[in-house]
């Protein structure tokens, strides 16, 4: 989410939490296709996607008067995003997900083209998954991933291509197990 | 899919029509604010109830009794404010909110056993009035602080069990300082230190009953 977005929605989120109807039918359709597109580059079945995108929906409206005023609207928007997601982990334990860019390699694919990246995932530290998603999944820069987790961009680096080469590490080893 | 779609519209709609105005949550800071005012009170009350200790002019003059103070301070209000920050999504991935408390701790932890194997003999004695006093002191900030956490959205309801548990309990103990008269390493270990440590345990326990997932 760019800064001018992120403004906007913290312009809605602001009128709605004073009971501006329109304000909030505008903020809920816009923060429903920022789901949208937050989900699809982690899980694969559309219904799926519906269901959690709905699920926040309601997440959010429970917990708008949460929101800080003066705070910016995305970490605490895809907080909730992120925790109604874990819930979903935690209920459907084996999910398909999008290969995040980095790790873009046939080779790791199976035949159906999609690798369950769950295992690979579980073996990295939270704050390290947490990263490697904010920036390879949802696409934030590292600049916008340091100042969301609160690290350095040089640590946001480090974190990135140590995760990455951890998977990598295991992709291989599981493949040589297979071969 | 088409039905999905329609359904999100739906829920748009319907959420939007039962739309309420809200009072934002205030900053953590002016949380935090309030809740060290009903600390400091309860102190006071604490104090006044209990009296303060007999050697309290000796006490201010030794230096350690001002670390202790002021590490058991620090313990309180970083805890309290982890507890509280909790409570707001997307303001608990920062390292310090996380893990202050618990650096805190250790130093505290730290200054009693310097004291333990630096020193020459020492009683632990008795000491179940320091625990009353830590209950007593630490009660009314304590439903303070749990109602300003509920007031929230808790995600991170173990950690936020703790720190809350273990600012109340801190609390308790820095006003148990001015109360009890005992200043001995081996007492402050086991009727302050490991009160507070327990208390805190037991936080994680009672968050994961009292802060639901929403």
């Amino acid at each position: 989410m760019i800064a001018a977005e992120d403004e906007e929605f913290c312009e809605l989120m602001r009128k709605s939490q004073q009971g501006c109807e329109m304000s909030y039918r505008v903020l809920l359709q816009k923060a429903s296709k920022q789901l949208e597109i937050y989900f699809s580059k982690k899980i694969f079945d559309s219904s799926m996607i519906l269901d959690l995108v709905q699920e926040t929906l309601i997440s959010v409206h429970k917990s708008r008067h949460t929101f800080i005023q003066d705070a910016k609207f995305s970490p605490w928007f895809y907080a909730i995003a992120h925790n109604r997601y874990v819930d979903f982990i935690r209920k459907n334990k084996k999910l398909s997900f999008q290969f995040p860019n980095a790790l873009d390699d046939s080779e790791y694919f199976s035949d159906e083209g999609a690798f369950d990246m769950e295992e690979s995932l579980n073996h990295l530290s939270e704050r390290e998954r947490d990263i490697l998603l904010l920036v390879k999944v949802e696409g934030l820069t590292i600049k916008e991933t340091s100042s969301r987790v609160g690290l350095s961009e040089a640590n946001i680096k480090v974190i990135v291509h140590r995760s990455i080469k951890k998977i990598r590490e295991r992709l291989n080893g599981s493949k040589h197990e297979k071969d | 899919m088409e039905v999905s779609m329609r359904k999100t519209e739906d829920l748009i709609n319907s959420l939007s029509d039962e739309l309420r105005a809200v009072k934002p949550l205030e900053t953590p800071l002016k949380r935090l604010f309030r809740w060290s005012l009903v600390g400091v009170a309860s102190i006071l009350v604490g104090i006044a109830l209990f009296g303060i200790r007999e050697n309290f002019e000796l006490a201010i003059k030794d230096w350690m009794f001002w670390v202790h103070t002021f590490l058991m301070g620090i313990i309180a209000v970083s805890s309290a404010i982890s507890a509280i920050i909790f409570s707001v999504p997307g303001r608990d991935r920062n390292f310090i909110i996380r893990w202050m408390p618990l650096f805190t701790l250790f130093a505290w932890i730290i200054a009693i056993l310097s004291g333990v194997f630096s020193e020459g003999t020492h009683v632990a004695g008795l000491g179940f009035s320091c625990i009353r006093d830590i209950i007593v002191i630490g009660a009314v900030p304590g439903v303070a602080l749990f109602v300003m956490i509920l007031q929230g959205v808790v995600f991170k309801h173990l950690l936020a069990g703790v720190y809350g548990f273990l600012a109340v309990a801190s609390l308790g103990a820095l006003g148990t300082q001015f109360i009890c008269a005992s200043d001995s390493p081996l007492h402050l270990l086991v009727w302050h230190f490991l009160p507070v440590f327990l208390v805190g345990l037991i936080g994680a326990f009672v968050g994961n009953l009292l802060f639901k997932r929403s």
